[in-house]
């Protein structure tokens, strides 16, 4: 990373020798994921590093990572699933061949984990070819995301201590907890319920031994700018109260606070936002 | 009266964080108190349910019986509630196939694992189990949010693949008898076992083998056998589905939020869930803020004009596009409470209002 931080005086260059290589930002549907996700993108790259955004399903918005010169990538898992197994026997044609029996074709059908597993070595793969680049993860919401990385655990006790699928699980293990390499970013909203959600998968994470993890409180009203409260409704100055006091019960937890922005637009929203990503890297 | 007719069973379905176990269990408050007898399963593994209900985890798989009361101290009446468990649907199964110990085998425990993959088909079978018992006037039904709500719908299609009979062929080959066979059909099943040795299933478990290590193979093998020899009891939930389907016999709920970004994500579940939907099928928008807004009249281009702009976008956009898809439309208002309790509350009188659109 040395090359692309000579815009920086050398202390700002040694904090970012602590850089995480993969960001891997979640949540349940709909608190700001992909806003997030984009934000940070930017600002990493504003930094001077190579940060690639990617995206999860077809959850993306294509456009949207354009006008904001993200480069945008979808990964496709039955791709990634084909290329494992073509890669571990040694053939494009068996491994398509495989893929199209009923008897394997039920067993990715009824033990889904399997190629979230795959997809998730892919994505450590990449980082692990290219020692500068730095992802930026749009995960599924915290549910699918748990599935995820609890599905390599479970198959490592399933395929016992021999075979390439237990030693590449080690392998994929190894990198994934190596230091300052996987940081998660639980994205939550200012409710009591939200972030008591966010918490189970902070706590998940944690008991999955991935150490580093903040807790995003997004779209909070509290913080937003030029609010003046003598001029709103009743209901607002209540939500606005009740938000406080959340905030006040969970300041602990809470890593950093993203306000609820006034603009309509996605794209300024995201260039607000990526001006406090700072405290997240 | 109740004003949206209840069904056998009703589902619950939406993006994460929108609500949905709030609003089931409203649901399951307000047709118990309009004198039904309701039982509110949650099948998300998230178990949002065991917080609202102060449930306790070790009892997942296990029917809990609820005082109203809790919600409101001057009721008596009484519902049910079921935190899913896999594994003890699975167990289910194992004792009425008197296979138990074949179910013991350390892959259908791992799978039976709440994250472990088998949860959605499990749950397909937990509620046929429910709705054959007869005990109930109507299930409420939470499910889990995006991929796995999916997974659930297509749960049968999954069950109905993996007993193909062409699979079966994998087991004669392998000499593991799934019942009994008679001297003809095992005549038969030579001739199949020399058609497989040729499109080269042998060669097949080889790959299988290479890549994840003999003891697994065996064990896996040992896994589908067992379930083969219970397939009657998953196959039993095929109706399941075709049910589903029928207006009679399903309310369709799919949940949204004001407060959240992502119409586009409702959109999909929508898209999906289409088959099953019917023509009164439901849209809720939890989280509503316009009422609570209405008397506030901002100057065009103050901040505060932008700023009730900003905060009244989405729940705009919902109803929008919930009056270009569904003929029926509720809107509930957001509740500010610390506890779910007074949530559910709240929540369960808006039940009674009309739907609008």
């Amino acid at each position: 990373m040395k090359d692309h931080t000579s815009n920086f005086s050398s202390q700002e260059a040694t904090h970012f020798n602590d850089l995480s290589r993969l960001y891997f930002v979640t949540g349940k549907g709909g608190v700001g994921k992909t806003t997030l996700s984009l934000a940070l993108t930017r600002y990493l790259k504003s930094c001077g590093l190579k940060a690639h955004y990617i995206c999860f399903t077809s959850r993306g918005d294509h456009k949207l990572s354009k006008d904001l010169k993200i480069s945008y990538q979808q990964l496709d898992i039955a791709e990634s699933v084909m290329a494992y197994i073509a890669d571990k026997l040694g053939s494009k044609l068996i491994a398509s061949w495989i893929l199209k029996t009923p008897f394997f074709k039920s067993i990715f059908d009824m033990v889904p984990g399997v190629s979230d597993m795959i997809l998730l070595g892919d994505i450590v793969d990449k980082l692990m070819k290219d020692p500068e680049l730095i992802i930026v993860l749009d995960s599924p919401s915290s549910g699918h995301t748990i599935a995820m990385l609890e599905s390599p655990h479970n198959f490592k006790e399933m395929f016992g201590k021999d075979g390439i699928l237990t030693n590449d699980i080690k392998k994929m293990h190894k990198s994934l907890y190596s230091a300052n390499f996987f940081k998660g970013i639980v994205c939550t909203l200012p409710t009591p319920l939200a972030i008591h959600e966010g918490m189970e998968v902070k706590n998940f994470l944690q008991s999955h031994n991935f150490v580093d993890i903040d807790l995003v409180l997004n779209n909070s009203l509290v913080n937003t700018s030029n609010l003046k409260m003598e001029t709103l409704p009743s209901f607002l100055k209540e939500k606005i109260k009740f938000e406080q006091e959340i905030q006040a019960k969970y300041s602990k937890q809470i890593s950093q606070i993203l306000p609820h922005s006034i603009y309509m637009s996605k794209k300024k929203i995201i260039c607000e936002l990526e001006e406090k990503m700072e405290k997240l890297v | 009266m109740i004003k949206i007719p209840s069904k056998p069973i009703e589902i619950f379905c939406g993006t994460g964080g929108v609500g949905k176990t709030t609003l089931a269990t409203s649901r399951a408050l307000y047709l118990t108190s309009q004198g039904l007898k309701v039982l509110v399963i949650t099948i998300d593994p998230a178990k949002r349910l065991k917080e609202i209900l102060n449930l306790d985890e070790e009892n997942a798989g296990v029917i809990q019986t609820i005082d109203a009361s809790v919600f409101n101290k001057d009721v008596s009446y009484k519902f049910d509630a079921l935190l899913m468990s896999p594994q003890t649907t699975l167990n289910r199964v194992g004792i009425k196939h008197d296979l138990i110990n074949d179910f013991n085998n350390p892959i259908l425990k791992i799978l039976a694992r709440p994250h472990g993959g088998m949860n959605e088909i499990m749950s397909v079978l937990e509620l046929q189990y429910h709705l054959q018992s007869k005990v109930y006037d109507t299930i409420v039904l939470d499910t889990p949010p995006g991929k796995h709500f999916i997974d659930f719908l297509i749960a049968t299609k999954k069950i109905n693949a993996f007993f193909d009979k062409s699979y079966l062929d994998i087991f004669k080959y392998l000499n593991k008898p799934i019942s009994a066979a008679t001297p003809e059909q095992a005549k038969k099943s030579k001739k199949v076992v020399s058609l497989i040795i040729k499109s080269g299933i042998k060669k097949l478990l080889s790959y299988l083998e290479h890549v994840t290590g003999a003891s697994f193979v065996d064990n896996f093998i040992n896994a589908v056998v067992s379930v083969y020899k219970s397939k009657d009891s998953f196959l039993s939930s095929l109706s399941f589905q075709k049910n589903l389907k029928q207006q009679t016999f399903s309310n369709w709920f799919l949940v949204t939020s004001a407060d959240q970004q992502k119409i586009d994500e409702a959109l999909s579940i929508h898209d999906q869930a289409q088959s099953f939907f019917h023509k009164d099928s439901y849209i809720l928008i939890n989280k509503c803020i316009s009422t609570h807004l209405n008397d506030w009249h901002p100057k065009a281009s103050s901040p505060d004009y932008q700023l009730k702009k900003s905060m009244l976008q989405t729940e705009l956009n919902l109803l929008k596009y919930a009056k270009k898809h569904f003929s029926n439309c509720i809107s509930f208002n957001e509740v500010l409470a610390w506890h779910s309790v007074h949530q559910v509350q709240k929540l369960s009188e808006q039940w009674s209002k009309t739907p609008h659109l």
